[in-house]
């Protein structure tokens, strides 16, 4: 900062400064004035005083101005302030001088009070040469100029004087400030610096010696602190740094930095910055380095300041003595309460008192004990001893009155005679065959540590071995029969063995008191193998019985399912009683795959629907079939095959197995997809012989067979697979089997059994010696014989009957055709080919197949147009194809549609045409085949309705010839037979425009659910709704219809009447029952 | 060179400075004294250079500040040069045949000493009129004592107020007898 040693504007009263005019005879040249200062903001210093001299009318002036004599004090170097303003020459009127520059001296003086103030002219002309001129000035701005002048001053200078000299200038001196430069005192990083006057040159830096704040000292002690003093009146530090004293902490705030003292109970040691408290257990005063340790708290040697203090532990607890001998005893304690805070403790045992301690022995021996148990030997018997017990840490030795305290104990030795040894009753508890086990006694119970010497060594080749154990028992595995080991056993630590004891394989202890136990323990092993061999011997006899049990559950299961079956046969009045024989040696004969394959035959057999005797206008006619027995509960209905996970399980369920010996093939009689078709013969000792001649024998074949009993085989027709085919064609094979095996119906033919466990893989089934019904026609027609009409519909209703069992079975065949139709040596039509039968080609086929259309293999000229167009196969495309079969029979076995291609007879039937009547049909049979046709398959009549059609034409053949003109939707009445029209030949008959006001019976028996014995109705002349009305309810029963079949047709008849009133032109449309599972498109079928 | 002293308080302000002007030369000095309380009670005021309009009414437009009375506690004094050519910042330039014009308008206490109407001037007169006669006349010797002009022309002799003024003690006495002197000549010239 500015040391100010002078200031015009602080002075308030005249200065009075001298002055001399050196060439004029003036003493009032400078005139003091007063002026106002523009920068001033106090009222009080408005009026500023200043020299003013303005002269120029003078001739070469030299008027000086001097200043009082101002004290330079310790300054080395002052500076000249200068405020001053100036006019410049052109103002002047009339000048005879004019200057635009004044100048400023100065003088130092050695003395601080000259002796006289008052500058004489003549003395000042003689020494104007001593004053120094410093600067010489001039105007630098418009209004107020401010110029510093600085000059060096010697050091023995006291006092200095200005002056100033004008020379014909128009001047104001505004303000003269006259100071000196100090560096202010500093601190930095604790050192301190006092204030330094600066140097005299402008370019000069004095040096500073610091020094260390209060309570701190050199960070180095051979670094000087050191720092520099500009002259621009700022310090530096160059060198040297100090910290605070231990005890003392740095505090850095808007004071500046210093070392305050740590309070009580903090300590802060040379090095650190900051006080930190004092560890546990310890207090310190103010300023302190390190905490002091409270009373009975000790650091060990070891630690530093900053680990806490802590205490030696307290005395141990629970001191005992145990196994107290004539010569040893053992001392056992615990920790103690207290442990002194530290983690580290051992203890020293002392012995002391009555007896002799320089014969004692401890064991272990170390001084410092870090077990908390001691075994002590060489005692005197009957003698007195004490001992101490110390617990001792690191800091133990700090405190010796702590040492004093201790765990005592006093015992007295035994005499020898009292003396019982530790370990006692030694013996061997066991043996083995390759070891013993040995156990022993201990008379203090506490003890659980021991030691067992075995000698010599089991394992290795040494003297002996010991083995610790903490159990009063121990085994030994692996001796050596030939050798004799001798055992003892001893208390750890304890020098006292117990008795040994020498023991050998096989010939057991050495000694005889040990003789016994061996003995007893021999005995009582053999006793324990004896009591094994009884409960052994208890249990197989147990075992035994069981299994015998078992056996006769076996039998009586066979018995019962013996009984099962007899019940069966009673039931069945027809059964003869060679078929119960036959059927009971079955059971004794074959494996059990061959045993439930029959049962199964046989449970189908024994269901099957036996022959209904019905009355007839016609005299003799042919037995046929109407439907299922009505005894049977169960309406069992079509299983597909392809559902089943394994195929092979389908035709274990639905076939009969065949042994290969009872087969064999006479001649070849065509072929199909898979293989040969062959005639052959089947072995009547074989079961499968049997259950067929049966079930031939229940169709009632009767005496006209009597020339086949006598031959030793049955003549059945025989389907090979090629050898070497592929398991796919195997499967496909036998599906075929096992789709026949579900059927049995005297007009569907039927699977005898299957031959699979060789090759080739056959499927056997009854013969047909007529063969397909259209090459039959065909023969009989170029025969010239006469097939009489009545035949012809005793045909077509064996057909439609076998298609109404596959219908209720759930079965669409998809391919009725004549060719697919075969005949027995009765006539009797059978439906066959069930899904491989096509593609085998007969000597009358014609040149383009029968199964080539877009996306599969389908009958174009026997399918419904819907079946062709969409693929939906359902019993009404089953009844076209049936309509198409009639007008087969009718023209004698020609070719439907004749030559056209398949495309055409699409396109043809599509737009409404329709096979016209073969030459001399019928006009009744080519009416249903009309009805057949309908396109609309709902308007086309089931094979239900069909079946009743055609009973009616057996019973009143006339009417086959009469043409029952348009037929009505689905009803068949009373009064249409009555109304009999011509119409021509070849015109299609149209539909009639309304419906019967009743539902046909079949479709009444639909709806409530017993379509099934419409059959039996039909069969006693019940045809429509109204006739089912008129029959009294033990009528019903007398047909053969159950109770509450008889109560379901009363109630269903009674809600139709009240639901309906007369005269209504509704009708009701029975939804067509579609089948329940889809089936593939068929492939070749078995015979064709 | 002549030395004008005029005491710039309201009971020592000369009567004939209220109405007749003070006659300079170049060269002259003026010194407007601020007396210190004395225990009476202080007046601040502030002076300024006007016209003579304002002068004669007591009001300011557009004044030049000379100086200002504020210090109570000691005498304070406002000196100027009549110069033609003046090199302080500001100052007035004095031209001989013009008369110049110095009132104070403050009321005379602390809170009314920058009010601009009446004051001092207006009730106490207290407003000088100073006509710059001639040119600066050549001087010797500061000590020769030169000739006062005073209003009524009355060829007495006295010391220089200004030197006088400078001890405390001392000038009281003084003051105290020009003042009893002053009345003296007065009565006389009454009663002639």
């Amino acid at each position: 900062h500015q040391e100010v040693l002078f200031d015009l504007s602080k002075v308030g009263s005249d200065l009075k400064w001298d002055q001399v005019s050196l060439r004029h005879d003036r003493d009032d040249v400078w005139m003091e004035e007063t002026w106002r200062n523009p920068a001033a903001t106090d009222e009080k210093h408005a009026n500023q005083r200043a020299y003013v001299t303005c002269n120029y009318d003078m001739i070469n002036p030299s008027n000086w101005l001097f200043s009082h004599f101002i004290e330079v004090k310790t300054a080395r170097r002052i500076y000249i302030e200068l405020l001053f303003n100036t006019r410049d020459c052109d103002a002047y009127l009339n000048p005879k001088s004019c200057k635009e520059t004044f100048s400023v001296y100065l003088k130092q003086f050695k003395t601080s009070r000259p002796g006289s103030t008052k500058i004489e002219k003549e003395r000042f002309s003689e020494d104007i040469d001593n004053w120094k001129n410093i600067g010489r000035l001039a105007r630098s701005n418009s209004n107020m100029t401010t110029e510093t002048l600085g000059m060096e001053i010697d050091s023995d200078t006291k006092t200095i004087r200005i002056a100033f000299e004008e020379q014909g200038i128009c001047l104001s001196l505004l303000n003269v400030k006259i100071y000196y430069r100090i560096c202010d005192e500093f601190t930095d990083q604790l050192v301190y610096f006092r204030p330094q006057v600066t140097g005299p040159k402008e370019t000069d830096m004095v040096r500073m010696n610091g020094s260390c704040i209060p309570n701190a000292s050199k960070k180095i002690p051979g670094v000087d602190l050191i720092g520099l003093c500009m002259s621009t009146g700022s310090g530096i530090k160059t060198s040297g740094e100090c910290v605070c004293d231990s005890g003392y902490s740095q505090i850095a705030d808007s004071n500046g930095a210093r070392c305050e003292s740590c309070p009580t109970n903090t300590y802060k040691p040379k090095g650190q910055s900051l006080c930190k408290s004092c560890p546990s257990n310890s207090i310190s005063s103010e300023a302190a380095s390190s905490c002091r340790c409270l009373n009975g708290y000790f650091r060990a040697e070891d630690e530093l300041i900053s680990m806490p203090c802590t205490q030696p532990p307290s005395r141990p607890i629970k001191l005992v003595a145990n196994a107290i001998t004539a010569t040893s005893t053992r001392l056992s304690w615990n920790e103690p309460s207290s442990l002194g805070g530290r983690p580290e403790i051992w203890y020293e045992v002392k012995c002391s008192g009555r007896g002799e301690c320089g014969t004692v022995v401890m064991t272990p021996g170390d001084k410092k004990l870090s077990t908390r148990s001691v075994q002590i030997n060489g005692l005197r018997p009957s003698s007195d001893y004490t001992f101490l017990v110390f617990a001792k840490n690191k800091v133990s030795a700090q405190f010796p009155e702590f040492s004093e305290k201790n765990a005592v104990i006093d015992i007295r030795t035994r005499s020898e005679e009292e003396d019982v040894p530790p370990v006692s009753h030694l013996r061997v508890d066991a043996s083995q065959s390759d070891g013993i086990t040995i156990a022993w006694s201990v008379s203090d119970s506490d003890v659980s540590d021991f030691e067992v010497e075995v000698r010599p060594a089991i394992v290795k080749k040494r003297t002996f071995e010991t083995r610790h154990v903490n159990m009063t028992y121990t085994t030994f595995i692996g001796l050596n029969p030939e050798t004799v080991y001798q055992f003892r056993v001893r208390i750890r630590d304890d020098l006292r063995w117990s008795q040994p004891i020498s023991y050998q394989l096989g010939r057991g202890l050495m000694s005889s008191p040990s003789s016994n136990e061996v003995e007893e323990s021999q005995f009582l092993n053999q006793t324990g193998s004896a009591l094994l061999i009884i409960i052994a011997l208890i249990l197989i006899v147990i075992a035994v019985a069981l299994c015998m049990i078992v056996v006769q559950k076996k039998s009586k299961n066979r018995k019962q399912m013996s009984d099962l079956d007899v019940l069966d046969t009673y039931k069945q009045d027809s059964m003869t009683p060679d078929y119960h024989t036959t059927s009971r040696h079955h059971h004794h004969q074959g494996n059990l795959p061959a045993t439930l394959h029959e049962q199964l035959r046989s449970t189908t057999k024994l269901n099957a629907p036996l022959i209904p005797s019905f009355g007839s206008p016609i005299s003799q006619p042919p037995p046929y079939y109407g439907g299922v027995h009505p005894n049977s509960g169960k309406y069992k209905t079509y299983v597909d095959p392809t559902t089943y996970e394994d195929p092979y399980q389908a035709l274990i369920e639905f076939t009969f197995d065949i042994s290969p010996n009872d087969v064999f093939i006479t001649q070849v009689i065509g072929g199909g997809e898979f293989g040969d078709v062959c005639l052959g013969g089947l072995s009547k000792n074989s079961p499968a012989a049997a259950k067929w001649s049966v079930s031939n024998t229940t169709m009632g074949r009767g005496g006209g067979g009597g020339g086949y009993e006598s031959e030793p085989y049955e003549t059945v027709a025989i389907k090979t697979l090629k050898s070497g085919s592929s398991a796919k064609a195997k499967a496909e094979f036998l599906t075929e089997a096992t789709i026949m095996g579900q059927f049995s119906h005297p007009n569907v033919i039927r699977l005898i059994g299957v031959v699979t466990s060789a090759e080739p893989v056959m499927i056997v089934a009854e013969y047909m010696a007529n063969g397909s019904l259209d090459q039959f026609l065909r023969n009989t027609d170029q025969r010239g014989e006469k097939v009489h009409w009545e035949k012809i519909t005793e045909m077509l209703y064996g057909i439609a009957s076998g298609m109404k069992y596959l219908t209720d079975m759930g079965y669409v065949h998809r391919d009725l055709a004549a060719r697919n139709v075969l005949l027995d040596m009765e006539l009797r039509c059978k439906i066959a080919d069930f899904g491989l039968s096509r593609g085998v080609r007969s000597e009358g086929s014609s040149v383009e197949p029968e199964y080539t259309t877009n996306g599969g293999k389908i009958p174009v000229r026997w399918t419904a147009p819907e079946a062709i167009t969409h693929r939906k196969f359902t019993p009404s495309s089953d009844v076209w194809s049936f309509g198409v079969v009639i007008w087969e029979v009718c023209s004698f076995g020609e070719r439907p549609y004749w030559d056209w291609t398949n495309q055409k007879v699409i396109s043809e039937v599509m737009i409404g045409y329709r096979l016209p009547p073969p030459m001399d049909c019928p006009m009744g049979l080519y009416r249903i085949a009309q009805w057949c046709w309908k396109m609309e398959r709902h308007e086309r009549p089931t094979f239900t309705q069909l079946l009743a059609t055609f009973h009616k034409y057996i019973l009143q053949p006339t009417l086959i010839e009469h043409d029952p003109g348009e037929l009505p939707r689905r009803v068949q009445s009373q009064s249409a037979l009555n109304t009999y029209g011509s119409v021509n030949v070849g015109v299609v008959p149209t539909p009639p425009s309304s419906a019967a006001p009743m539902p046909s019976l079949d479709d009444f028996l639909r709806q409530i659910g017993l379509n099934h014995v419409y059959g039996q109705l039909v069969s006693n002349n019940i045809h429509s709704v109204s006739d089912l009305a008129n029959t009294s309810h033990l009528d019903l029963l007398a047909y053969g219809l159950m109770s509450a079949e008889c109560s379901t047709v009363r109630d269903g008849l009674n809600g139709r009447i009240s639901g309906s009133p007369p005269g209504s032109s509704g009708t009701i449309h029975a939804t067509t029952r579609g089948t329940r599972t889809t089936r593939p498109p068929r492939e070749e079928g078995f015979f064709v | 060179r002549n030395y004008h002293d005029v005491m710039w308080n309201s009971k020592q302000f000369p009567v004939a400075f209220k109405t007749t002007p003070i006659k300079v030369d170049l060269g002259d000095q003026l010194t407007i004294i601020c007396p210190k309380a004395y225990g009476m009670t202080y007046e601040y005021a502030k002076l300024y250079w006007v016209g003579e309009t304002e002068w004669s009414q007591c009001w300011l437009h557009e004044p030049v500040w000379l100086g200002v009375c504020a210090t109570e506690n000691y005498t304070t004094e406002v000196k100027l040069i009549f110069r033609q050519t003046n090199p302080i910042p500001d100052g007035m330039d004095f031209q001989v045949g013009k008369t110049y014009y110095i009132i104070s308008t403050s009321t005379g206490d602390i809170e009314g000493i920058n009010q601009a109407v009446g004051g001092l001037c207006k009730y106490h007169h207290m407003k000088l009129a100073i006509s710059v006669v001639g040119y600066e006349k050549q001087s010797h010797s500061k000590s020769e004592i030169t000739e006062k002009n005073f209003a009524h022309g009355i060829g007495y002799e006295i010391h220089e107020v200004g030197q006088l003024v400078s001890s405390g003690h001392q000038n009281f006495t003084l003051l105290t007898t020009t003042s009893l002197l002053f009345c003296t000549m007065f009565l006389s010239g009454v009663l002639f």
